[in-house]
């Protein structure tokens, strides 16, 4: 079994919390939790790729049959990993760049929803996210690679690199996800909502919504004593208009990908998030921000598999690939 | 340490029994109750609007309805530094009482000494505001504004981490258990960032202005309340030729305003012309006011109007600070736009095709540029700057 344990106390008290928590948020969630529905989950309007668009959002009706149907499941682990070109990625750590630029991580984090695995004979198989407070809350999860250290003092502690979850017993081979929180959700009162979409680093304010994707690296002092730059990713559904009350907001840039890493065996591989690609070719001498408008995110969202222009997922993507586990490695 | 007792008027005789400690002794640490100042049980009761004649009754949430001891929590959490990382900062310290709640900046400096893009706004009326901040179309709560400052990190601004670090940090403070379960003692034991944020903005509410002398002569018939000149000013803002009362009319003097039982609220913006940095109407980023929410083009450069009410002691002006004085804000109106000569910021302002129709400029004389500034420091409300019910009460 993975080791699900990192940071055991603050997660522990965390939980404590969020059961009280349920106290406290709109019924609909105390339904789901009181009615022992393992997926206890929040009303949203997205759905799973490969399952029919559900009209109305229904926590009684989980868009993966395994759950519902008493058919036999099975837990999955995907576990992620954080690389700089290969070397492992690591706050206060310092890696040099292509153009021999040195820098330091200064956050790295992600939301994943709409996980999916497939079937040998290449059917979507939906993962039913686990409640594991406070990284996942049942559609969708949080990864974090920061632990507040060095440069990423913005962040916290607890890091998490594993999305858990259950599909129908079977073999799959393939994995596809996206980078986000779900349309249902991306613009609710963070304050109402469990962890980890509680408010914090994670949502983005000037929005009303979430940072799907943060990234950012500083440049270390340079031998020639000249300033260091930067470069900073923030991914969120952008251009958005609309109320929070009747209505809601709709952003016409959803900012979602779609990564799809077709030789990705759950038993045995990781998912390999590489920072260097995302970063390679940014002048780290200077500032550079991507708060997902404008010039400067071109070449970022070309490699998360976003089209800045629309919003829209591309085909591809140049941030993911899949990497063996290895044996007893973390 | 040392009890300060408040020269007040009687509705503050509550809180004139309460004993201070100085700012320099707080920290992360719980302290005894006896070391702040305000240690007393909160007052009880719904909250009673004390309206200046011609106020509309404010939009309230229903779920976040007026108690007085909402009220007095809010001014507790809004004056206190341990609502930032490295306690350092409060709200208040970006709203200062007697800067109508600004803070004499151009642009506001962040708890870690980050620079914000924009200024510091009044929140005088802020219950009245259509919407909040300087340009953004939706953010229309005060509850969830309050977020924002909390958890910015765009600048960082009180710069904390997450929602539970601070719950879990004020649940360890005594006091304020003490208090958030009297202010909600219909909920489960908090304190949660629901309820901070909810005390939080009904303090906010609370903070109307409504009685600068200029109400005074104007509701009231105090023909001495102000100036031949202010009076003189006052019929200057409201022609068509200098065009002002269209964007700041009404009893907030802005046209972005909501109340109950409104059928229609204003939700406006404007582009007055005061960049032009490309020829094609852009504003600097990432000051690009509406636009940098709805990416809009059409919405470059359109912010709302701020109130004028205190208007004389919340320098410099515009979104970002750019104009120190109330006479070269008049100048760049009179101009219709402002034209920057040299610089990154360099453009003329004045042929902004995002440019509201209202700003077309306009001659102006130095006595009527003298007898608009005398209208305007007529709307100073000292009795809202030193209210003390709404002061430090942990001073």
């Amino acid at each position: 079994m993975p080791d699900h344990c990192v940071g055991v106390p603050m997660i522990e008290r965390r939980e404590r919390r969020f059961l009280l928590r349920l106290l406290s948020v709109p019924f609909w969630v105390a339904a789901c939790a009181a009615t022992g529905d393992p997926r206890a989950d929040l009303p949203l309007d997205a759905h799973p790729p490969g399952t029919p668009e559900a009209g109305t959002p229904d926590p009684a009706q989980p868009a993966a049959p395994a759950s519902s149907s008493g058919a036999a499941t099975q837990p999955v682990t995907i576990r992620f990993r954080a690389r700089v070109a290969g070397e492992p990625f690591a706050c206060g750590s310092t890696y040099r760049d292509t153009a021999g630029a040195h820098f330091t991580p200064a956050d790295l984090r992600a939301f994943v929803q709409d996980v999916s695995l497939f079937t040998l004979d290449g059917a979507e198989q939906p993962l039913a996210l686990d409640v594991r407070p406070p990284w996942q809350q049942g559609s969708v999860a949080l990864i974090d690679f920061e632990d507040g250290s060095g440069a990423c003092a913005a962040g916290t502690r607890d890091v998490n690199f594993d999305v858990v979850g259950t599909v129908p017993a079977g073999d799959y081979r393939g994995l596809a996800f996206s980078n986000g929180v779900p349309e249902g959700l991306n613009h609710a009162d963070p304050a109402g909502l469990p962890p980890p979409l509680q408010a914090g680093s994670m949502t983005w304010g000037w929005l009303l919504g979430y940072r799907f994707l943060m990234a950012e690296v500083v440049g270390t002092p340079r031998a020639d004593a000249g300033a260091p730059g930067s470069a900073l990713l923030h991914v969120g559904s952008s251009a958005c208009s609309g109320s929070p009350g009747a209505g809601g907001i709709h952003c016409a840039k959803a900012n979602r990908n779609r990564v799809r890493l077709d030789d990705f065996d759950p038993d045995t591989d990781a998912v390999v998030l590489d920072v260097e690609p995302l970063f390679s070719g940014v002048d780290l001498t200077r500032v550079t921000t991507c708060h997902s408008s404008g010039a400067e995110c071109a070449a970022f969202f070309e490699r998360v598999g976003l089209d800045l222009d629309t919003g829209s997922a591309t085909a591809t993507q140049g941030l993911y690939r899949v990497e063996p586990r290895g044996e007893g490695a973390p | 340490m040392t009890a300060c007792l408040r020269s007040t008027g009687l509705a503050s005789l509550a809180l004139a029994l309460v004993a201070c400690a100085s700012d320099d002794a707080r920290s992360d640490v719980p302290e005894p109750a006896t070391d702040h100042g305000a240690n007393s049980a909160l007052p009880s009761g719904p909250f009673t609007w004390q309206l200046p004649p011609g106020f509309p009754p404010p939009l309230v949430p229903e779920d976040d309805p007026m108690t007085n001891a909402k009220v007095e929590l809010g001014r507790r959490l809004f004056y206190d530094t341990r609502l930032s990382d490295n306690g350092t900062y409060a709200c208040a310290t970006c709203h200062r009482q007697e800067l109508a709640f600004t803070d004499a900046r151009g642009q506001a400096l962040g708890s870690t000494g980050q620079v914000h893009p924009r200024g510091s706004m009044s929140l005088a009326n802020v219950a009245y505001a259509a919407t909040l901040t300087w340009g953004h179309p939706f953010l229309d709560s005060l509850e969830r504004q309050a977020q924002l400052p909390m958890f910015g990190d765009t600048p960082i601004e009180l710069g904390l981490r997450s929602q539970s670090e601070l719950e879990e940090r004020l649940a360890q403070l005594p006091q304020y258990a003490e208090w958030f379960a009297s202010a909600f003692s219909d909920q489960p034991p908090g304190p949660t960032l629901l309820q901070i944020e909810q005390a939080i903005a009904s303090f906010e509410r609370s903070l109307i202005s409504g009685r600068a002398p200029f109400d005074r002569w104007l509701i009231e018939g105090d023909e001495g309340a102000i100036s031949d000149a202010a009076k003189r000013g006052y019929e200057l803002f409201n022609t068509e030729t200098f065009e002002c009362y269209h964007c700041h009319g009404g009893f907030a003097f802005t046209d972005h305003v909501v109340y109950a039982d409104e059928a229609f609220p204003q939700v406006l913006f404007h582009n007055t012309g005061l960049y032009n940095v490309d020829g094609k109407g852009a504003f600097p980023a990432p000051n690009t006011g509406v636009e940098s929410v709805t990416g809009n083009p059409t919405d470059m450069g359109r912010f709302k109007a701020p109130t004028l009410r205190n208007i004389a002691v919340t320098a410099p002006y515009m979104h970002d600070g750019s104009i120190a004085t109330l006479s070269e804000v008049l100048d760049h109106y009179a101009a219709g736009g402002r034209t920057i000569g040299d610089g990154p910021s360099a453009g003329v302002g004045s042929a902004n095709p995002f440019k509201s129709n209202f700003v077309r400029g306009f001659p102006m004389t130095e006595e009527q540029r003298a007898d608009l500034l005398a209208f305007l420091d007529s709307l100073t409300d000292v009795g809202f700057l030193t209210n003390p019910e709404q002061s430090d009460p942990w001073q």
